[in-house]
């Protein structure tokens, strides 16, 4: 039934539920990230600015007296601060004072090497003095703080975000669960057992929503198929009743005929006068020995239609000879020959009455077949083989073969070719359920080359008799 | 003289055919027919009773219809063939659905057939019977 590999809703869920997450939170986080620096790197900037102005303020006085320590010390000051990754101050009179941040954090006084990398933020302003520059101070800011808070910041708020994601997944998780997945769960368990024929479990859900709406959807299905089933099984019981009917007919119509004649010889008697004792009695003794006949039909027939309820160990050859007691006068009638080949010898353990109902639909479908096509010698031919485990029973006739298409369907209820007078369509579809539900075999239908269709069945060797 | 010695009187001169394929029923009929006819042979199937009708000339056939090798229908035609004159009639059961129109013959009879239906079926058909027994007689004569 399963092509794919199966694989559930919640191992889906879950999977997804997982990406989603991670997407989400990675995507909240980046955003977050880039707004933040941006309003960070604008903020520092503006610090910069300001530290920039003050320090040309600051250092107005020692350049004017280029007073070299001072200048030195103001620096020293600026660089505590560790945004800031050096500092050049030049004045008049070639002085020069650098100041830079080495890789282990401490402050070298070295001008700047050609191979310097470009500071994040660089600031240049000048001294000045009277309007008269004097001097100029320029400031190198890293990027580091900078980074690191960025990076703790990222950290702290993806945190927060995979933590609520995952507190709604779960949420999320847990609702699909009890509206959806649970109760999809219990649909299918019933949908499982129904699919194996059992048709008394229900989905109990009570829900106001689509899964409440198929679950009763499904409740109405099964109540469903159980009337159409048991609708079937009655329309069957009545089709056979009829066939019996006809079959009752056709065994009876002979004792009648001669008790009708019997009856009509004593008249006869009567009328001529002729009390010839001996004549007579011979007469009503015919007459009673066919009234046995009659009785012994009602009792085959009355055996034949009262389902067993325990299964016996039987001998197949022994059910499809019982079965020629009820129908075999119909085939006689039609002067349809009998062929049997019994090759089957092991006792089986079936409900034979079931078994008998199977073979009687068959031989009537072929019998009716014979007629109807208005086949020269019909034959029908019924052989019995075994192996280890089967046994195999087919039933053969030399009509007409049947077109493919409806070879296909002629096990489907309520599909017949004949007219509503004469077909139910329901005979194979029953035999079909007996066979595969009640005796755990299997029947298939097919043509023969020469003409005719064959229908062969398989029957396990149920041996056990304890089941 | 009541209806049924009038008849064995007038029609003891017809011989009869009867073909029926059940031996039981055969037997039975057989009392019957030998109550009310002079002559009557049996046969037990078409084939059977064709055989007979060659050999000797009937002036009346009762016969059944279903029957193995030939049945009534066939064996009737060939008879109709062979001789216009004899007297026909079918005694067969009823339930086989069968339209008298399509079938030769003179009268047709369901079973179980009653003694009484069977003498008023006669009755109308005994001038035919008579004229084809006085007809084989004349033939048989020189």
């Amino acid at each position: 039934m399963h092509t794919l590999t199966y694989s559930s809703i919640r191992v889906k869920i879950i999977f997804l539920l997982f990406i989603g997450t991670a997407s989400i939170s990675s995507l909240f986080s980046y955003y977050n990230h880039s707004v933040k620096k941006a309003y960070m790197t604008h903020e520092l900037e503006k610090d910069v600015d300001r530290k920039i102005t003050r320090l040309s303020q600051n250092l107005v006085i020692p350049l004017w007296e280029i007073d070299t320590q001072w200048i030195d010390m103001i620096a020293d000051t600026e660089m505590l601060d560790e945004v800031v990754s050096a500092m050049i101050i030049t004045g008049e009179d070639n002085l020069k004072i650098c100041k830079k941040r080495s890789t282990n954090e401490e402050i070298i006084n070295l001008c700047a090497s050609e191979k310097e990398e470009t500071p994040f933020i660089s600031r240049s302003l000048k001294v000045l003095h009277d309007d008269k520059e004097i001097g100029t101070v320029t400031v190198h800011i890293s990027d580091h703080q900078l980074n690191n808070a960025l990076f703790e910041n990222f950290i702290s708020n993806f945190a927060i975000t995979l933590l609520i994601i995952i507190f709604l997944s779960i949420a999320l998780y847990l609702a699909l669960n009890i509206y959806i997945l649970n109760p999809l769960k219990k649909i299918l368990d019933v949908v499982q057992s129904a699919t194996n024929n059992d048709y008394t479990q229900k989905v109990d859900i009570r829900q106001n929503d689509e899964i409440g709406e198929l679950a009763h959807g499904f409740n109405t299905m099964i109540n469903s198929i159980l009337d159409k089933e048991e609708m079937l099984i009655s329309q069957s019981r009545q089709a056979a009743m009829g066939e019996m009917i006809s079959m009752i007919a056709h065994q009876w119509r002979q004792p009648i005929t001669v008790i009708a004649m019997g009856a009509n010889n004593l008249l006869i008697n009567v009328e001529l006068e002729n009390s010839d004792s001996e004549t007579i009695t011979n007469t009503a003794n015919k007459i009673l020995e066919q009234t046995v006949h009659l009785s012994k039909t009602i009792d085959d027939f009355r055996n034949f239609f009262s389902p067993n309820k325990h299964k016996e160990l039987v001998l197949v050859n022994d059910v499809i000879e019982e079965n020629f007691e009820v129908i075999g006068k119909s085939l006689e009638n039609n002067n349809i020959a009998l062929k049997k080949e019994y090759n089957s010898a092991t006792p089986i353990f079936i409900y034979s009455r079931e078994l008998m109902q199977v073979f009687i639909n068959i031989l009537k479908n072929a019998k009716e077949a014979l007629v109807e096509n208005k086949i020269k010698n019909p034959t029908i031919t019924v052989s019995t083989k075994e192996d280890v485990n089967n046994v195999y029973i087919s039933i053969c006739n030399n009509g007409t073969t049947i077109p493919g298409d409806i070879l296909l369907k002629i096990f489907d209820p309520y599909f017949t070719t004949k007219d509503e007078k004469n077909g139910t369509g329901l005979g194979l579809y029953m035999s079909k359920t007996i066979v595969e539900k009640h005796l755990h075999g299997s029947i298939n239908a097919e043509n023969q080359k020469n003409g005719g269709v064959c229908f062969n069945i398989t029957l396990p060797k149920e041996t056990d008799t304890n089941e | 003289m009541n209806k049924l010695q009038q008849l064995q009187n007038d029609l003891a001169t017809a011989r009869v055919l009867y073909v029926e394929d059940e031996e039981e029923v055969r037997i039975m009929t057989l009392t019957f027919f030998n109550n009310i006819f002079t002559h009557v042979d049996s046969a037990a199937n078409g084939e059977e009773g064709l055989e007979l009708f060659k050999k000797k000339p009937y002036a009346l056939v009762i016969t059944d219809l279903n029957m193995p090798k030939i049945d009534g229908r066939e064996m009737l035609k060939q008879i109709r063939e062979l001789d216009k004159d004899t007297v026909l009639i079918i005694m067969t059961a009823s339930d086989s659905n069968i339209d008298a129109s399509e079938i030769v013959c003179d009268a047709y009879m369901n079973k179980p057939v009653r003694f009484l239906e069977f003498i008023e079926t006669l009755e109308p058909l005994k001038e035919k019977i008579l004229r084809k027994a006085a007809k084989s007689e004349t033939k048989e004569l020189p």
